[in-house]
């Protein structure tokens, strides 16, 4: 028989509850800027945006609060929507020279990139052509702001390993900048 | 490391992006209903077995309640019933589907005036839904809830019986003062699985409010018991 108890019991399981509008306020500049580092112009980072969080909400009753924090689910789906994004260009990404991709497949108009400075858009090409794993890095440390060890939570990679790679990306990120100006 | 390159490359969202995108959140929440009724209706359907248990229990068998009953007494106009057992158990369960509208349509449709307290703990947003339970008797219930990130709801429960009684564990009820009039604290409640009244980590706090029962139930982690009467204590 269901009793004031079943009513209590809810009642806890309510604490799973995601309050939408604090999350929505706090990560959706992490998730925006996220894609963003991952090489993407803004219009398409937030296309990608704007998926991620309608996956989260329509999957919302399968987060699990006790598994991980929500800023750690939602980045897994914005990671999964990554490689979504990635893998439907794969043949597209084939055919064509390396130099030639970050115009030529993330929507950038002649006239969006003379909005942007020379070197916000040297730097988006850049990261565009960082391999996967160092440009995730960089897309969760600099975009998610995440912590090295949030990061690690997140991709299974040691802290010192993070630091290590990402102290080396920075490195050579910023030298490629120079040698471009 | 010299890194404030990749600092500055961040931007703030357009805020033109961002609405649209909170607008459609709110489109997918409209759109919802099952979503939201399977998380509302436990709390309804726990709210008709108490009121049955209740009934089976102090009216129905009295022989059974004068051997369960261990205490029974009024505060702030609630009769209260403590006992180490839960004499429901066999009881008739019916099932009468809540009704979840905007608190505005609820007020329109309501024969009493729902009051909120004026003052909650920072950071809990109070919902766009409301449910309403209707019993045969004529006994309406309201239920109210605040969200807040990371924490249990807060939940306001507003009956308007003219005999209200409630079902509480042993020695479990507290007797104290909001706003000068007498009102009951207990903590936890009955736990199905082990078949006992158990602390279960929850407040609920009966407060009479011109002719009606209000009760507040929240969390003990999240809301303290100075908290939760000040909560009653601004309500207008």
């Amino acid at each position: 028989m269901i009793t004031q108890i079943e009513r209590i019991k809810q009642f806890l399981g309510h604490e799973k509850a995601i309050h939408w509008d604090t999350v929505f306020a706090t990560e959706l500049p992490r998730v925006l800027n996220y894609f963003r580092f991952h090489g993407l112009d803004t219009p398409v980072a937030e296309d990608l945006t704007a998926s991620t969080f309608e996956k989260a909400w329509r999957t919302r009753q399968s987060y699990q609060k006790e598994k991980a924090q929500v800023s750690t689910w939602l980045f897994t789906i914005a990671h999964h929507t990554m490689i979504d994004y990635f893998r439907s260009r794969r043949n597209e990404l084939s055919l064509e020279a390396v130099e030639d991709w970050p115009d030529r497949l993330v929507g950038s108009s002649p006239e969006e990139s003379a909005q942007l400075s020379d070197d916000k858009e040297c730097l988006r090409k850049i990261l565009w052509q960082l391999p996967e794993r160092e440009r995730e890095l960089v897309a969760l440390k600099y975009g998610a702001q995440m912590t090295n060890r949030a990061i690690a939570e997140q991709t299974g990679l040691t802290e010192t390993n993070i630091g290590t790679i990402l102290n080396r990306v920075v490195t050579i990120l910023r030298k490629q900048m120079e040698d471009r100006k | 490391m010299n890194d404030r390159f990749l600092k500055d490359y961040s931007i703030t969202p357009n805020p033109v992006f961002a609405q649209d995108l909170r607008n459609r959140l709110g489109i997918l929440n409209e759109n919802s209903p099952r979503v939201r009724a399977l998380q509302l209706r436990p709390i309804a359907l726990g709210a008709i077995a108490l009121l049955l248990a209740l009934t089976f229990t102090l009216a129905v068998s009295p022989a059974v309640r004068a051997q369960l009953q261990e205490w029974t007494g009024v505060i702030g106009g609630v009769l209260f019933t403590a006992t180490g057992d839960y004499p429901g158990e066999d009881g008739p369960v019916s099932i009468i589907p809540s009704e979840e509208i905007s608190l505005e349509e609820a007020q329109a449709v309501l024969p009493f005036t729902i009051d909120l307290p004026t003052w909650v703990p920072e950071g809990y947003l109070l919902e766009d839904k409301v449910s309403i339970l209707r019993f045969e008797d004529g006994v309406e219930r309201v239920f109210v809830h605040w969200s807040a990130f990371d924490k249990a709801l807060l939940e306001l429960e507003i009956e308007n019986s003219t005999e209200p009684k409630w079902l509480v564990g042993p020695e479990s009820i507290e007797e104290l003062s909001v706003n000068g009039k007498p009102a009951a604290l207990v903590p936890g409640g009955w736990n199905a699985d082990t078949k006992q009244w158990d602390n279960l980590d929850t407040l609920t706090l009966y407060v009479p409010h011109k002719d009606q029962s209000y009760i507040f139930v929240v969390r003990e982690n999240d809301i303290s018991v100075d908290d939760l009467i000040q909560i009653a204590e601004s309500l207008p």
